[in-house]
């Protein structure tokens, strides 16, 4: 009996390492991560470009008598010290004057010296309008700005009116507040609101794929063993059931090493981002992210062994029925619109992780192994629900294991046409 | 090596009453017979006869609806045989993108040979198939769909027998075989018997099966014609058939004798002519001293007599008849 396990071992290790060595397997796990670290850099670093381009030269006409758009000026130009090149400054005394200075201001911005041009005057002040006008009015960041530097500066005139003393009056409208999110379930406190959501969407979607392109890698390794009736010679020698399960456990390897690698690279990109930003002259946000304790990683790492080891019986089952790349293409749509349609879901669940859908679709256990660390990831879940979807889809996958190996056993010595249902049942009831 | 524990049996091989049913037909009905150790049987029978069936039953990749194989001693079903035995699959097969030396130490661990002194075991086969060494090049490192037909055959082969397996089962060994290496498969089957070794081989080339069997089944359509040593199936099939030979055309006394239908059956094999040379099946009653010795009576002049075994080709048309060639249904084989 000692030979067995030294065996599936022997066929373990042939699909682990023909695979690990394979170029596919390099460019996937060390290009995919590059990748998508590209996607998580390069946004910022094309808005800060934008935002630089399009906050070009902005003039203020001030017509007021205590010099409020002075105020604006040095807060657009972030103090004293600022960037005195971007904001202009213009006073204007009388009314003909300010008409006179916005047909130049116009002028300007449509010869592209000027991006916009504030006016600011008594009048409007009271009336709790100012005016801008400018090529860059749908600029949402910019425009806020704008708004937040005259409220700052109507607020410190405000004050100096009301008999506060300048620098008090500065200081007080210099106040400025950052909104922090914190998600809070009845389960307790979760991941910080977008930065958490984004974070779940990561594991759902890494999860998606790597189940999806190794449980498909098994399908095309049982056609392959088919197509090149190698499959014969290997049965000569171990049984299906060793054969199959060889090979889910050894792309299965396969899966859990590119799943490891591309933590440890995640882990030093999130370390090298704040740098790397620097490098380009980009401010890195401050980005903190949810902690993964070891029992959540424990949780997410079994989802993804249960899930792939469902998902490849069922590749299998597509590989055993099959004889071309063609048939397979076809015969796979099934499985594969499982998988698509659970990931469909996953915008529905981060909306509502608490909600029917999310609860439902935690217990399936064909969307189970993404939905639950996708909301394992968002918020802890009770034992009850962990417990259902552990069982389910341990069951499921025995199961599902089982038909596969009674099928595949029949199937992949069977060359030619695709069976029907009938008859690929007809497979597993076999002797 | 595994040594044979517990089997005091002189039999390689006995199939008991198998049988093996597809959903549209059946592939082996009731099949039984025996295989002596250190023999080459030959599986013999057209297309779709069910040799791939047996072979496949026997090597436990699937299992009888009825009836039981013994293996070696052992129940083929018992794991610990598959070390014991070398397969050589009819369609051949292997893992394309690997490299030569990696697929046979792969087959070699599955076969449980320790990983220590392998590669020198594999050496030595690669050098025994002129694949390495010797001033050729060196084919162990290339990728298996690198190498020419011919190559992959013989790296197969190397896969079938690097473990020096009791008993090695080759389907159709010759098909797609060159003159060149089917020879040197002939001598490869000749030196595992040499070395007491079981070689059973399906082929549907009769005249390769005369050559190298000790003995021989022949079946058809799922079901066994005939079974026994390669000499007592001639035997019992060639009692009737008498080559002549004569120095000068016979006399008309000796005609007259060669047409006597109390001697020889009417439409005689070899129509009787007034040729040197023919074949002449024995009347029901006659015995060939009879003939004999009439022929000496006559005083003609004889220059050979010889009873004559038919080929193994002609017993099988014989016995299976056009009909049964005709069913070849591939995949089932």
């Amino acid at each position: 009996m000692t030979m067995i396990p030294a065996k599936l071992f022997t066929i373990i290790r042939r699909e682990y390492v023909e695979r690990i060595r394979s170029k596919w397997f390099l460019i996937a796990t060390f290009l995919g991560p590059v990748l998508m670290g590209l996607f998580m850099v390069l946004p910022a670093i094309m808005a800060q470009r934008e935002r630089r381009a399009e906050s070009g030269v902005v003039r203020v006409l001030d017509s007021t008598t205590d010099s409020v758009g002075a105020v604006i000026v040095s807060t657009l130009r972030g103090g004293v010290m600022g960037d005195t090149t971007r904001v202009q400054y213009r006073h204007v005394s009388d009314s003909t004057a300010i008409l006179e200075a916005v047909r130049k201001a116009t002028d300007a911005v449509l010869a592209g010296e000027l991006v916009g041009y504030l006016e600011v005057g008594t009048g409007s002040l009271e009336r709790g309008t100012v005016h801008y006008a400018g090529k860059n009015t749908s600029s949402l960041m910019g425009m806020q700005l704008l708004e937040r530097a005259i409220n700052r500066a109507v607020l410190q005139k405000s004050l100096l009116r009301a008999g506060v003393d300048a620098d008090r009056s500065e200081s007080i409208a210099a106040a400025q507040l950052r909104l922090d999110t914190e998600r809070l379930t009845t389960r307790g406190r979760g991941g910080s609101g977008t930065i958490g959501m984004v974070f779940a969407l990561a594991i759902a979607l890494t999860l998606y794929m790597t189940i999806f392109l190794h449980g498909s890698a098994v399908m095309r390794g049982v056609l392959e063993e088919k197509q090149s009736r190698v499959a014969e010679v290997v049965l000569s020698s171990v049984s299906s059931d060793t054969l199959l399960l060889g090979k889910v456990l050894g792309i299965g390897g396969i899966g859990v090493t590119q799943l490891a690698t591309w933590v440890l690279m995640a882990t030093a990109m999130l370390r090298l981002r704040g740098p790397l930003l620097a490098h380009f002259g980009v401010q890195d946000a401050a980005f903190a992210l949810p902690e993964l304790g070891l029992a959540m990683g424990v949780t997410i790492l079994l989802t993804f062994l249960l899930g792939f080891l469902l998902y490849a019986a069922l590749f299998a089952m597509v590989g055993a029925v099959v004889s071309t790349e063609q048939d397979a293409q076809q015969a796979q749509m099934p499985v594969v619109l499982l998988l698509v349609l659970t990931f469909s879901m996953v915008q529905g669940i981060l909306n509502n992780p608490e909600g029917m859908l999310a609860r439902v679709l935690t217990i399936v256990p064909f969307s189970a192994p993404i939905v639950l660390p996708l909301r394992l990831s968002l918020a802890p879940l009770g034992t009850g629900e962990l417990v259902a979807a552990f069982t389910s889809m341990s069951i499921t996958a025995v199961v599902v294991m089982r038909l596969a190996s009674r099928l595949y056993r029949v199937g992949i010595l069977m060359y030619g046409k695709r069976p029907s249902l009938a008859e690929a049942w007809r497979w597993i009831q076999q002797r | 090596m595994a040594t044979s524990i517990g089997s005091s049996s002189s039999d390689a091989l006995v199939i008991t009453g198998i049988s093996k049913r597809y959903a549209h037909h059946v592939a082996v009905r009731d099949l039984s017979l025996r295989v002596p150790r250190g023999s080459v049987y030959g599986l013999l029978g057209p297309n779709g006869a069910g040799k791939t069936s047996t072979i496949r039953m026997v090597l436990n990749i699937m299992a009888p609806d009825t009836g039981s194989i013994t293996v070696l001693g052992c129940a083929s079903t018992d794991p610990g045989i598959t070390d014991r035995l070398g397969y050589l699959p009819e369609e051949r097969g292997l893992y394309r993108k690997m490299r030569v030396r990696d697929v046979l130490r792969f087959l070699g661990r599955l076969k449980g040979l320790p990983a220590v002194g392998l590669d020198t075991t594999i050496d030595a086969w690669l050098e025994r198939f002129a694949l390495r060494g010797a001033g050729g090049e060196d084919w162990s490192a290339a990728r298996v769909d690198e190498l020419s037909r011919g190559m992959q055959q013989k790296v197969q082969f190397i896969g079938a027998l690097m473990h020096d397996p009791e008993l090695v089962v080759l389907d159709e060994p010759f098909s797609g075989l060159d003159p060149v290496n089917a020879q040197a498969l002939k001598d490869t089957v000749a030196s595992l018997r040499t070395r007491g070794r079981t070689v059973i081989f399906s082929t549907h080339v009769m005249e390769n099966a005369e050559r190298m069997c000790d003995a021989v089944c022949i079946i058809a359509r799922g079901d066994k014609v005939l079974d026994g040593p390669v000499a007592e199936v001639r035997a019992q099939h060639g009692a009737r058939l008498v080559a002549l030979g004569f120095a000068a055309v016979p006399s008309p006394a000796v005609q007259q004798l060669l047409h006597d239908p109390a001697v020889v059956t009417p439409p005689a094999t070899g129509a009787v002519t007034d040729a040197l040379v023919m074949e002449v099946e024995l009347a029901a009653g006659a015995t060939s001293d009879q003939l004999l010795a009439r022929l000496v009576a006559l005083q003609a002049p004889l220059e050979r007599f010889e009873l004559v075994r038919p080929s193994l080709h002609r017993i099988f048309l014989e016995r299976v008849g056009a009909a049964g060639v005709e069913t070849g249904v591939s995949g089932h084989g």
